[in-house]
């Protein structure tokens, strides 16, 4: 059993690397193909021709596309994800720098956003026919549809320019430092920066899990095994979150993992909004300057969060369900 | 003195057809150790009679009438509280679906311990301890106990179920069509395991099934429901050898019988009437070969018609006869009123939830 699950994982995980190396592939191939010259922000119109030669040669950009994308390969292998031809710096290096606050941004608003849509989602199918369900759906709903760049500027408007409470941009104020990662986490000022983009990106993620945990539980709450629980003399309480919440949550575990990819794409557009130092700002800075590197890199990244999130996922379905479990070992 | 004793029970139902009622003025008086069957058709009120006297009903369901009185005290005037924590230390139900019945996500002893330590008050140590007793009891390996409801066959769930049934040592036990999804073999099995304990623990039982060879096997008694009434009642014996209602000569005609073996079995023709109009008289009357005029305009009552013997029939008198004539095919086959509905009427369980 122990065996069955380790070939289980390693297989997973080879699953998960090859469709990273798919994305790197296309992203490779998507970047030689977007018009213009990719020196741009390094040779300046009075270099001579030899001079832009020189330079081709020196990033290796004059050697055949098969080549150059064997090249790629092998320093991906290595961590080496080249240097920016804007900034003038280890890709990694920059993109290292700028991860974590992405990260922090799409945990602590995933964390919400599922917390609130799987409690909420108990709540309106026990509450099921009722004010509070109808009010809960509607208003699901509006902020499932509404654009985050719009949400994210009237949030921006009311909070952060007309009640001053919270601030406008950034992740820290401005002449902030701190020691450590840690300091950084552990003071008020980065989580009263948070809480605007978080709230944003926290009122669109929340409708998945919330719809999708009401119509589970409607669904669960219909099994006989509920029914059989009446029988038993449970409580409602115990009933709604033991027995039928456990099963409904099945699904939304899965959805967290599509959840990830939303909000990646979604951070792109609030880290722009509200200016965080994060990877999605760096991504459209890097596009708009033609960085083929640091764009790459980011994209590169952001692939290998969402393929982390979908294992991590796909693992805790097993460990939730163990008619999963079961199914696995029967395969293997 | 009887330990459950229900008069002139009503539970309705709100569908879109209007509304119906499932079960129409039931009377019931159950001893205590008496092994009761309840049975009938699909859709003639039995598992809605079984619901009702826990107060686990359907969302569209209502009690507009009747009394249930459990140990003197009225189930249907108690809070929901009362209710509740009555429920399994007091009455265990086996539900219909037993297959379903167990949460898939937990394992078999989980779920056991589950309602040991919150229904019965026991800590984990003597609630596992107590698992390992019900299993041996019902006939399952203790090792059982870590595995899940899917690694179970049938009749394992079927014994599972039983086991937590008899947990907390309830009082009365309802069954609700307990063997019907089992195999024969299997069936008889766990029939067997019900026989034995009935006996050993004493138990109060109300076995609903639409299988009067179950009834056969382990019931002392017999109701026989009909379209949401009681027709007859009587002891297991008298009911095999005399019955008074033409339903339960149907019903037992319908079934092989190895003591008096027959060439063909007899299906009675027609559905039960539509619930929502029932017809004016007797409810059998459109199915009955020997309804005579009275039957189509009055509803007979429940009378008595022998010791412990009750039967709803105009012609109880002549039973004697018509016993004779309901062991011929074509009997059955000229049934006088053509007033019984081509199509099934709708199932009440069909539209459980009405959007409020």
């Amino acid at each position: 059993m122990q065996r069955s699950v380790v070939v289980y994982l390693v297989g997973r995980i080879a699953q998960s690397l090859l469709v990273l190396w798919v994305v790197v592939t296309f992203l490779f191939f998507l970047f030689r193909l977007a018009p213009g010259n990719p020196l741009v922000a390094y040779i300046d119109p009075t270099f001579t021709e030899e001079q832009q030669q020189a330079l081709m040669r020196q990033f290796g950009l004059d050697k055949p596309l098969s080549v150059q994308y064997l090249v790629y390969l092998g320093n991906l292998v290595q961590g080496e994800l080249g240097d920016s031809f804007f900034y003038r710096s280890p890709v990694i290096e920059l993109v290292m720098e700028v991860l974590p606050n992405t990260l922090y941004l799409t945990f602590t608003s995933l964390l919400v956003a599922y917390g609130v849509g799987v409690v909420g989602g108990i709540l309106l199918a026990w509450r099921r026919g009722s004010r509070l369900e109808q009010m809960g759906v509607t208003f699901t709903l509006m902020t499932r549809s509404a654009p985050e760049f719009w949400v994210g500027m009237i949030l921006l408007t009311v909070f952060a320019f007309n009640l001053g409470w919270f601030p406008s941009s950034g992740a820290t104020s401005p002449g902030t430092l701190y020691a450590s990662e840690w300091d950084k986490l552990t003071s008020w000022d980065f989580w009263r920066h948070m809480v605007l983009p978080a709230t944003t990106l926290a009122l669109y993620l929340h409708g998945l899990p919330l719809l999708l945990m009401r119509s589970n539980m409607l669904e669960v709450l219909d099994e006989d095994y509920i029914t059989m629980g009446r029988f038993m003399g449970y409580s409602e309480l115990r009933l709604m979150v033991r027995h039928a919440a456990r099963n409904a949550l099945l699904p939304v575990i899965t959805a967290m993992a599509l959840g990830v990819g939303y909000s990646v794409g979604g951070n792109v557009v609030v880290e722009n909004v509200f200016g965080w130092p994060g990877l999605g700002r760096m991504l459209v800075r890097a596009v708009a300057a033609s960085d083929y590197p640091l764009a790459q890199g980011a994209f590169f990244l952001i692939a290998v969060v969402m393929v982390t999130m979908n294992l991590i996922a796909d693992v805790l379905y097993g460990v939730l369900d163990p008619r999963i479990g079961a199914g696995q070992q029967a395969q293997h | 003195m009887a330990i459950l004793e229900i008069r002139d029970l009503v539970v309705a139902y709100r569908t879109q057809r209007g509304v119906v009622h499932a079960v129409d003025g039931v009377s019931l008086d159950v001893a205590p150790a008496q092994h009761l069957g309840v049975i009938g058709e699909s859709g003639c009120g039995k598992t809605t009679l079984l619901r009702a006297m826990v107060r686990v009903l359907p969302r569209n369901a209502s009690v507009p009438r009747g009394t249930i009185r459990f140990k003197g005290r009225d189930l249907l005037a108690l809070s929901d509280r009362e209710i509740r924590a009555l429920r399994w230390r007091e009455i265990a139900t086996i539900p219909q679906a037993s297959m379903d019945s167990l949460n898939p996500v937990y394992r078999v002893g989980a779920q056991l311990v589950e309602v040991l330590t919150v229904r019965g008050g026991l800590d984990r140590g003597a609630a596992r301890r107590r698992a390992v007793e019900l299993f041996q009891m019902v006939g399952l390996e203790s090792q059982a106990l870590d595995r899940y409801p899917h690694e179970f066959s049938g009749g394992m769930k079927q014994r599972a179920v039983i086991a937590m049934a008899l947990a907390l040592g309830p009082s009365l036990l309802l069954a609700d069509e307990p063997v019907t999804a089992l195999d024969v073999i299997v069936q008889h099995q766990i029939l067997e395991v019900f026989k034995r304990l009935e006996q050993e623990l004493d138990l109060t039982v109300i076995l609903v099934t639409h299988d009067i060879s179950v009834v056969a096997q382990v019931c002392d008694s017999v109701a026989v429901m009909y379209a949401g009434r009681v027709v007859e009642q009587a002891g297991t014996q008298p009911f095999f050898r005399t019955p008074y209602h033409p339903y339960s000569l149907g019903l037992q005609n319908a079934f092989p019988n190895l003591a008096q073996p027959r060439a063909e079995l007899i299906a009675i023709e027609g559905y039960p009437p539509d619930l929502v109009t029932p017809p004016p008289g007797c409810r059998f009357a459109p199915r009955c070969p020997f309804a005579v005029d009275l039957c189509h305009t009055q509803d007979p009552a429940l009378g008595a018609v022998g010791p412990g013997h009750q039967a709803a029939c105009h012609r109880t008198q002549e039973m004697e006869a018509l016993r004779a004539q309901a062991a011929d095919p074509e009997t059955w086959l000229q049934v006088s009123g053509m007033e019984a509905p081509l199509r099934p009427p709708a199932s009440p369980h069909v539209q459980e939830d009405p959007v409020p």
